[in-house]
């Protein structure tokens, strides 16, 4: 899969990401390094274990990865459980993360069929 | 230059280092990125006397927040720049008050770089001199050169941490080589930083506490250019306080 493939899955336009992070293949590293990050098992963690400062911190940074890898399948979801989470809203909380955990697969998914 | 970039999220970190390494290679300027997961550690490096003209600075990092790793750098007397890096707009108005150079808004775009950096390099002294002292080559930022002044066969350049270095070469050498304004030929042994001259008499008095001889026979004339120096200095301080 080349990089228009994996963000028209993802549902969006190459051409934004590739334009501000210089060119394809920067995204594409930042994506395969994406791989490795942690911010998203942290939530995962946090949030069974209702350590809710931890979770703001990861859905902050996962906030920001999502920001600026253009991942718009789950952006709008992370950046709502981020702001619930900021302000001490912890009801849905699980239901939500649930959404996003299935986008986040299948953001995983499709980074390991790049080219 | 040197520029430090401190984020807890290696991404982030890898982008804004791909940016500068990009940036710096087309403006042709030499610079040394240091990368701290931590701001503690980065606090702990400038106070153990490590200089960065610029740090680029998550906000919200895990321990300790970006905002007080800047309160505690300005707190130690940093003056260099400091750029902000965050998903949200909450903190710009505090980041005023640690006289931040620049907030920079995820998403990272290279255009947003690109324009800050162009401003802030503008103003950011990133001229060296460099020299060579027993095979060993040197460089020193051009605002950390006090005065050099030659005795016998050599020179001796002064920096403003009170190091010096002899060189074998002639003042006029040197002075050809620097090229630069803020540098004058005050007398036949000495050339001067005019940023560091504290009072300007019969001879200069430098805020270092050295004291630089002036030719007697052009004393009015080496004055008037010191004066015009520090008047346009003074407006273009004003100028930038006032952005």
């Amino acid at each position: 899969m080349n990089i228009k493939e994996f963000y028209q899955k993802i549902g969006t336009d190459h051409n934004d990401v590739c334009r501000r992070l210089i060119s394809e293949e920067p995204v594409v590293k930042y994506l395969r390094q994406f791989l490795n990050d942690n911010s998203f098992s942290m939530l995962d963690n946090s949030l069974k274990e209702h350590d809710y400062e931890q979770a703001v911190h990861a859905s902050h940074t996962l906030k920001g990865l999502c920001i600026t890898l253009d991942f718009e399948n789950i952006s709008q979801q992370v950046i709502a459980l981020h702001s619930n989470l900021q302000k001490g809203i912890y009801a849905h909380n699980e239901e939500d993360f649930s959404e996003i955990k299935v986008g986040y697969s299948r953001i995983i998914e499709w980074i390991k069929l790049l080219d | 230059m040197k520029i430090a970039i401190c984020d807890d999220n290696r991404i982030d970190r890898s982008i804004i280092s791909d940016f500068l390494h990009i940036y710096m290679e087309q403006k042709s300027i030499s610079a040394d990125l240091t990368e701290y997961e931590s701001g503690v550690n980065l606090l702990y490096d400038v106070e153990d006397g490590c200089y960065f003209d610029i740090i680029f600075l998550d906000i919200y990092m895990s321990k300790i927040h970006g905002m007080d790793i800047a309160r505690l750098l300005r707190e130690r007397g940093y003056k260099g720049n400091i750029i902000f890096l965050t998903c949200t707009p909450d903190y710009a108005v505090d980041s005023y008050e640690v006289e931040a150079a620049g907030y920079l808004l995820k998403p990272h775009d290279y255009n947003k770089i690109r324009n800050l950096l162009d401003r802030l390099i503008d103003r950011t002294d990133v001229r060296t001199f460099r020299f060579t002292v027993r095979n060993t080559v040197y460089s020193i930022p051009y605002g950390e050169l006090v005065y050099a002044e030659s005795s016998n066969n050599v020179c001796i350049l002064h920096k403003n941490d009170g190091t010096s270095y002899t060189v074998y070469r002639k003042l006029s050498e040197i002075e050809k080589q620097l090229n630069d304004s803020r540098f004058l030929r005050c007398h036949q042994s000495y050339l001067v930083n005019m940023s560091y001259i504290a009072k300007a008499d019969k001879q200069f008095e430098l805020t270092t506490g050295d004291v630089v001889h002036i030719r007697q026979r052009n004393l009015k004339e080496l004055r008037r250019i010191y004066l015009e120096y520090s008047a346009k200095n003074s407006k273009a301080a004003s100028d930038i306080a006032g952005k």
